[in-house]
Order: structure tokens, then C-alpha cells, then sequence
């Protein structure tokens, strides 16, 4: 197990999503799974780059919504995979559009999953502990997200 | 070809009978032309006057190729040439939908209908004409105002999951947090609501998965329809093995169609064979086809319980069910969804059915040219 945070750390989630209701179920899902978590709710696209590029303390993972006010999950999606800093966060769409096209975009622009929220609390429960356990109990995730700074400096510089 | 006017007309008619034929030809509402066998105007009735917007005598003696747009206008001499040796021909005596071109420049969609006649050893030609143009735009207005629905049922459907989706989870959270709570009564309401949210769920989702089959663009190819009626029975593995089904599958073609449909399709109507399925009987079910020239036609047989005459058309209307849903459960999306599959390839289908006996499902899938067949 190499996964991000420590043992015992609460895992820091990012949730972008305008829907009352949804952040009220996601807090609740992940709550009745057991997963010690503190989520941050950014309810637009805006506050959710602001966000991202003001804390000192990176999410260990982002559950992005699509259809967002302001910038929308996809521009989101774009500038977080631009972001040298951030791009290594694992991103997790979460949104209720089943359209292929969503989906194909959501890849195009280097999004980790894509998952369309599940339409009973009982399978949303689901997906939140499959959610939790493949991204820190399975996949190794870099300790210092940052660190492919100069890798892209030098592509840069390059190009 | 029809056979020579031999009758004999006595002669003391034959002024009466023309008379009367004239006025026939001037009082049709279709516009009448005949012409030789080299394409010459010989006459023009006054609805081919109306048509087209020519006087008779504008036209009675050229070609009547000046009636036609590209390419008929071009190739038109060619067409009788290779009638007259061949007697074939693409519309003598069937009939088609082809353009027509009028005096000032504008061209219009017509029905035409081609007669032979042999009069005195020459032979000349009697063209109908009914200009459609009305019908024509009556119909593209039905096709616009058919796309608009199906986006509208795909929007709407798409946005209401949203607040459903809230209300099915909330009710989910209430029922788990605060039963122990509620007296009898009240969790009988709960439970009415609960199950109407699943079941309003259950239908947008397919009114969502029905809609995007007229929305989004399915792409063709050659498509082994053998292989996937295989891995339609392999999706069904479950349901076949449980009810001890026994699927029978003839050798199917290479046909032309969207793949990912096709086995919607086939796993729909061999579903739907083992769904109703006579309750003291082994379904047996026989996916065969039979090349009918321009198109395969599929079918899908079944022992099951089969259905009334009168309920055979109903079934493809999306929502209707014949059963109960303590019966058999679904929404009643299933064959609508195979109705506007098989259409969606210009096909038909159909079902024959005889109650307690067991029903068929035919489908046609027209033949287009396959690139197997291509090479």
C-alpha cells in the first residue's frame, strides 16, 4: 500500500458540485461507509480553481461534477491537467450524464474516471467505498503531487 | 407488355368514344403526356398545363426531355432506347418518385406512371403525372416535427432524473433513519412513495435510453449477425440457463447494420421469448432468417404464451404492457425499442402470434452491398 495519505488520515476530498442535495448525500455516503474524510464543497466552477490554486494543502482527490455554474466541470477539468501542481490529483467525474460525448471529452482531457451517479443511496454507497478503496488502498498516487514541475519546465522550454 | 388494342371499335362510336376520352383527359387532375417512341410531345392535357406551366403548344412537338432536371434530362434518351431493346425499363409499368423540372426553372418532386400503347404499329408511351410537391413538404414537416419530439423526450428525460434521483435518495434516507419511528400507517406511505420512485426511475431511464436511439448517430458495418445473435443468448446466459430454454439459431448473414443495435435487438426479442414462456413448457426458441431477394427477413419464434390478435400492433407502442406487474415485470419499453431499431435500419417488423401457442417476431433488414460482397 503506497497510497497518498498517511494511515489514519482522514482523506481530503475535494467536492465540486452545485446541488444541495448531492453535497448533502455525498457527505452522508461517505460518512455511512466508514471513510474518515473532510470534504471541501466548492459550488462553481471558479471556486473550485480558486480553490485549488490558493491552498496550501492539496485534496488527495477531486469529485468534479459536469454541469456546474460559472466554469464548468470540463474547464475545471482542463485547468487542473494543465496545472503542472495539480495535475496529479486524481480527478473523478461525478455526474448524472450518461451522454457518450461527456464521457469521450471527460478522457480527452486526461479525467482519472468517469462515473455517473448512481440513482439509489444504496449504490451511491457502493461506489463511494470502491471510490475510496482503489485510489488509497490500491493505486500508488505520487507524495508530492508537484513533483512533475520540471519535467513539464523542460517540455516547455522545448516546444 | 400489354397486349395490342385489337378490339374494333364500330365505326359510328369511334367519334363518340374520342369525345368522350378528351373529355376525360381534360377533366384529370393528373396531367396526362403522350409521347413516341422517340420522346416527341404528341399531346399535353390541361393538368400538365397546370403543372408544368407550358401551353400545349409550347411544347407538343420537342423532346420531352425539357421537362426533366439533370440527370434525366441528359439521360432520358438513353432510357427509351434501352426500353425499346431490352423491354425493361426503370418506370413503364411500375411507377416512381422522380423530379420533375416546370417552364420557369423550378423543379418539383412527382409521382410517375409509364404505359405502353401500340397504336397503328407505332408504339407510343402515356406518362401520368401528379405533382406531390405538397405531400412531399407535408412529410419532411412530419420527419422535423418527429426529431424535435425525440429531442425533447432525450432533454427531458435527461433533466429529470436530477430531481428524481433527489427524491428516491432522500426517501431512502427518511425510510432508513426514521422507520423506527414512524407508526404503521406512515410507513406505508413511505413505501407507496418509495416504489413510485423506483418505478418513475425504472421509466425515464428507459424513455432516456429510448430517445437516444433516434438521437445519437449509430454508425453501420458489416455485421455478422450469426456471432451476434451468439453474444446476445451470451447476455441472457442467466435467464436461458434457469428457465432450461432451448435457443436454436439457423445460419445467419453478413448484413449491414449498427452492430451495438443489432444485438440490443436480437437480445430484446429472444428476452422477451423466454419471458413469456407457458409455464409448463420448455421454451423453445428458433432464431432462423430467409433471403427474400432485397432484404433478409429474421424471425424469432417462440412456445410461449402468445397473445390475441388484436394486441399485435399495440405491443410496439412504447409504455404498453398486456400483463400486470406481478407478472412479468419492465416498463414496456422493450419492443418499441426494437420497433424503431429495426427501423432505424429500414426495416419492418411484425409479430404473428397464436394465444397458448407461442409467437413469432419477424424483422427485414434490407440487403445493402456488404464490403465483403464489394470485393
Amino acid at each position: 500500500m503506497s497510497a497518498a495519505p498517511i494511515e489514519g488520515k482522514p482523506i481530503d476530498i475535494l467536492l465540486v458540485e452545485d446541488n444541495e442535495g448531492d453535497i448533502f448525500l455525498t457527505r452522508k455516503v461517505f460518512e455511512k461507509a466508514q471513510i474518515k474524510n473532510t470534504i471541501t464543497v466548492a459550488e462553481d466552477g471558479e471556486k473550485a480553481i480558486e480553490l485549488l490554486k490558493g491552498a496550501a494543502d492539496r485534496p488527495d482527490i477531486i469529485l468534479l461534477d459536469i454541469n456546474l455554474p460559472k466554469k464548468d466541470g470540463k474547464q475545471v477539468l482542463e485547468e487542473i491537467k494543465s496545472d503542472p501542481s495539480l495535475r496529479a490529483i486524481p480527478v473523478v467525474i461525478l455526474t448524472s450524464s450518461q451522454a457518450e460525448k461527456d464521457i469521450l471529452e471527460s478522457y480527452d482531457l486526461h479525467a482519472n474516471s468517469y462515473i455517473i451517479k448512481p440513482v439509489t443511496l444504496e449504490n451511491f454507497g457502493e461506489v463511494a467505498a470502491v471510490v475510496e478503496n482503489f485510489w488509497f488502498g490500491v493505486v500508488a498516487l505520487p507524495s508530492h503531487p508537484g513533483a512533475s514541475k520540471t519535467q513539464d519546465k523542460q517540455r516547455e522550454d522545448a516546444a | 407488355m400489354p397486349p395490342e388494342i385489337k378490339n374494333k371499335v364500330p365505326q359510328e362510336n369511334i367519334a363518340d368514344y374520342a369525345a368522350r376520352l378528351e373529355t376525360v383527359l381534360k377533366t384529370v387532375i393528373d396531367g396526362i403526356i403522350t409521347i413516341d417512341s422517340r420522346g416527341t410531345i404528341q399531346s399535353f392535357n390541361p393538368s400538365a398545363e397546370r403543372i408544368f406551366g407550358y401551353r400545349p403548344e409550347e411544347v407538343i412537338g420537342r423532346n420531352v426531355k425539357i421537362l426533366m432536371p439533370e440527370p434525366y434530362h441528359s439521360e432520358h434518351d438513353g432510357y427509351i432506347k434501352n426500353y425499346l431493346q431490352s423491354g425493361q425499363g426503370k418506370v413503364i409499368g411500375i411507377g416512381r418518385e422522380v423530379k420533375a423540372l416546370r417552364k420557369d426553372g423550378s423543379v418539383f418532386p412527382m409521382e410517375l406512371g409509364i404505359n405502353q400503347m401500340n397504336i397503328a404499329g407505332a408504339v407510343m408511351f402515356v406518362g401520368t403525372i401528379r405533382d406531390i410537391s405538397d405531400r412531399k413538404q407535408a412529410e419532411d414537416e412530419l420527419l422535423r416535427s418527429n426529431e424535435e419530439l425525440e429531442r425533447f423526450a432525450y432533454i427531458a428525460s435527461h433533466d429529470l432524473q436530477e430531481p428524481l434521483r433527489m427524491v428516491a435518495n432522500f426517501t431512502a434516507l427518511l425510510d432508513g433513519e426514521y422507520r423506527g419511528t414512524m407508526d404503521a400507517q406512515a410507513g406505508e406511505y413511505m413505501d407507496f412513495i418509495t416504489d413510485a420512485a423506483r418505478r418513475m426511475q425504472e421509466m425515464v431511464g428507459d424513455l432516456l435510453e429510448y430517445s437516444r436511439l433516434g438521437c445519437e448517430d449509430a454508425g453501420f458495418s458489416d455485421v455478422n449477425s450469426e456471432s451476434h445473435t451468439k453474444m446476445a443468448l451470451a447476455n441472457l446466459y442467466d435467464v436461458i440457463e434457469e428457465t432450461e430454454a432451448s435457443v436454436r439459431i439457423g445460419d445467419l448473414p453478413v448484413i449491414h447494420v449498427n452492430p451495438v443495435r443489432f444485438l440490443r435487438l436480437m437480445q430484446n426479442l429472444i428476452g422477451n421469448a423466454v419471458k413469456y414462456r407457458r409455464e409448463d413448457v420448455r421454451p423453445d426458441i428458433r432464431v432462423e432468417v430467409e433471403d427474400r431477394g432485397r432484404e433478409w427477413l429474421f424471425s424469432v419464434s417462440d412456445n410461449g404464451i402468445g397473445m390475441k390478435e388484436e394486441y399485435l400492433q399495440q405491443i410496439f407502442i412504447i409504455f404498453k404492457r398486456l400483463h400486470g406487474k406481478k407478472d412479468y415485470q419492465g416498463t414496456g419499453i422493450g419492443l418499441a425499442a426494437c420497433k424503431k431499431i429495426v427501423e432505424g435500419f429500414e426495416g419492418k417488423i411484425w409479430a404473428e402470434s397464436r394465444p397458448g401457442e407461442g409467437s413469432t417476431f419477424y424483422f427485414t433488414v434490407p440487403k445493402k452491398e456488404t464490403a465483403r460482397q464489394a470485393a
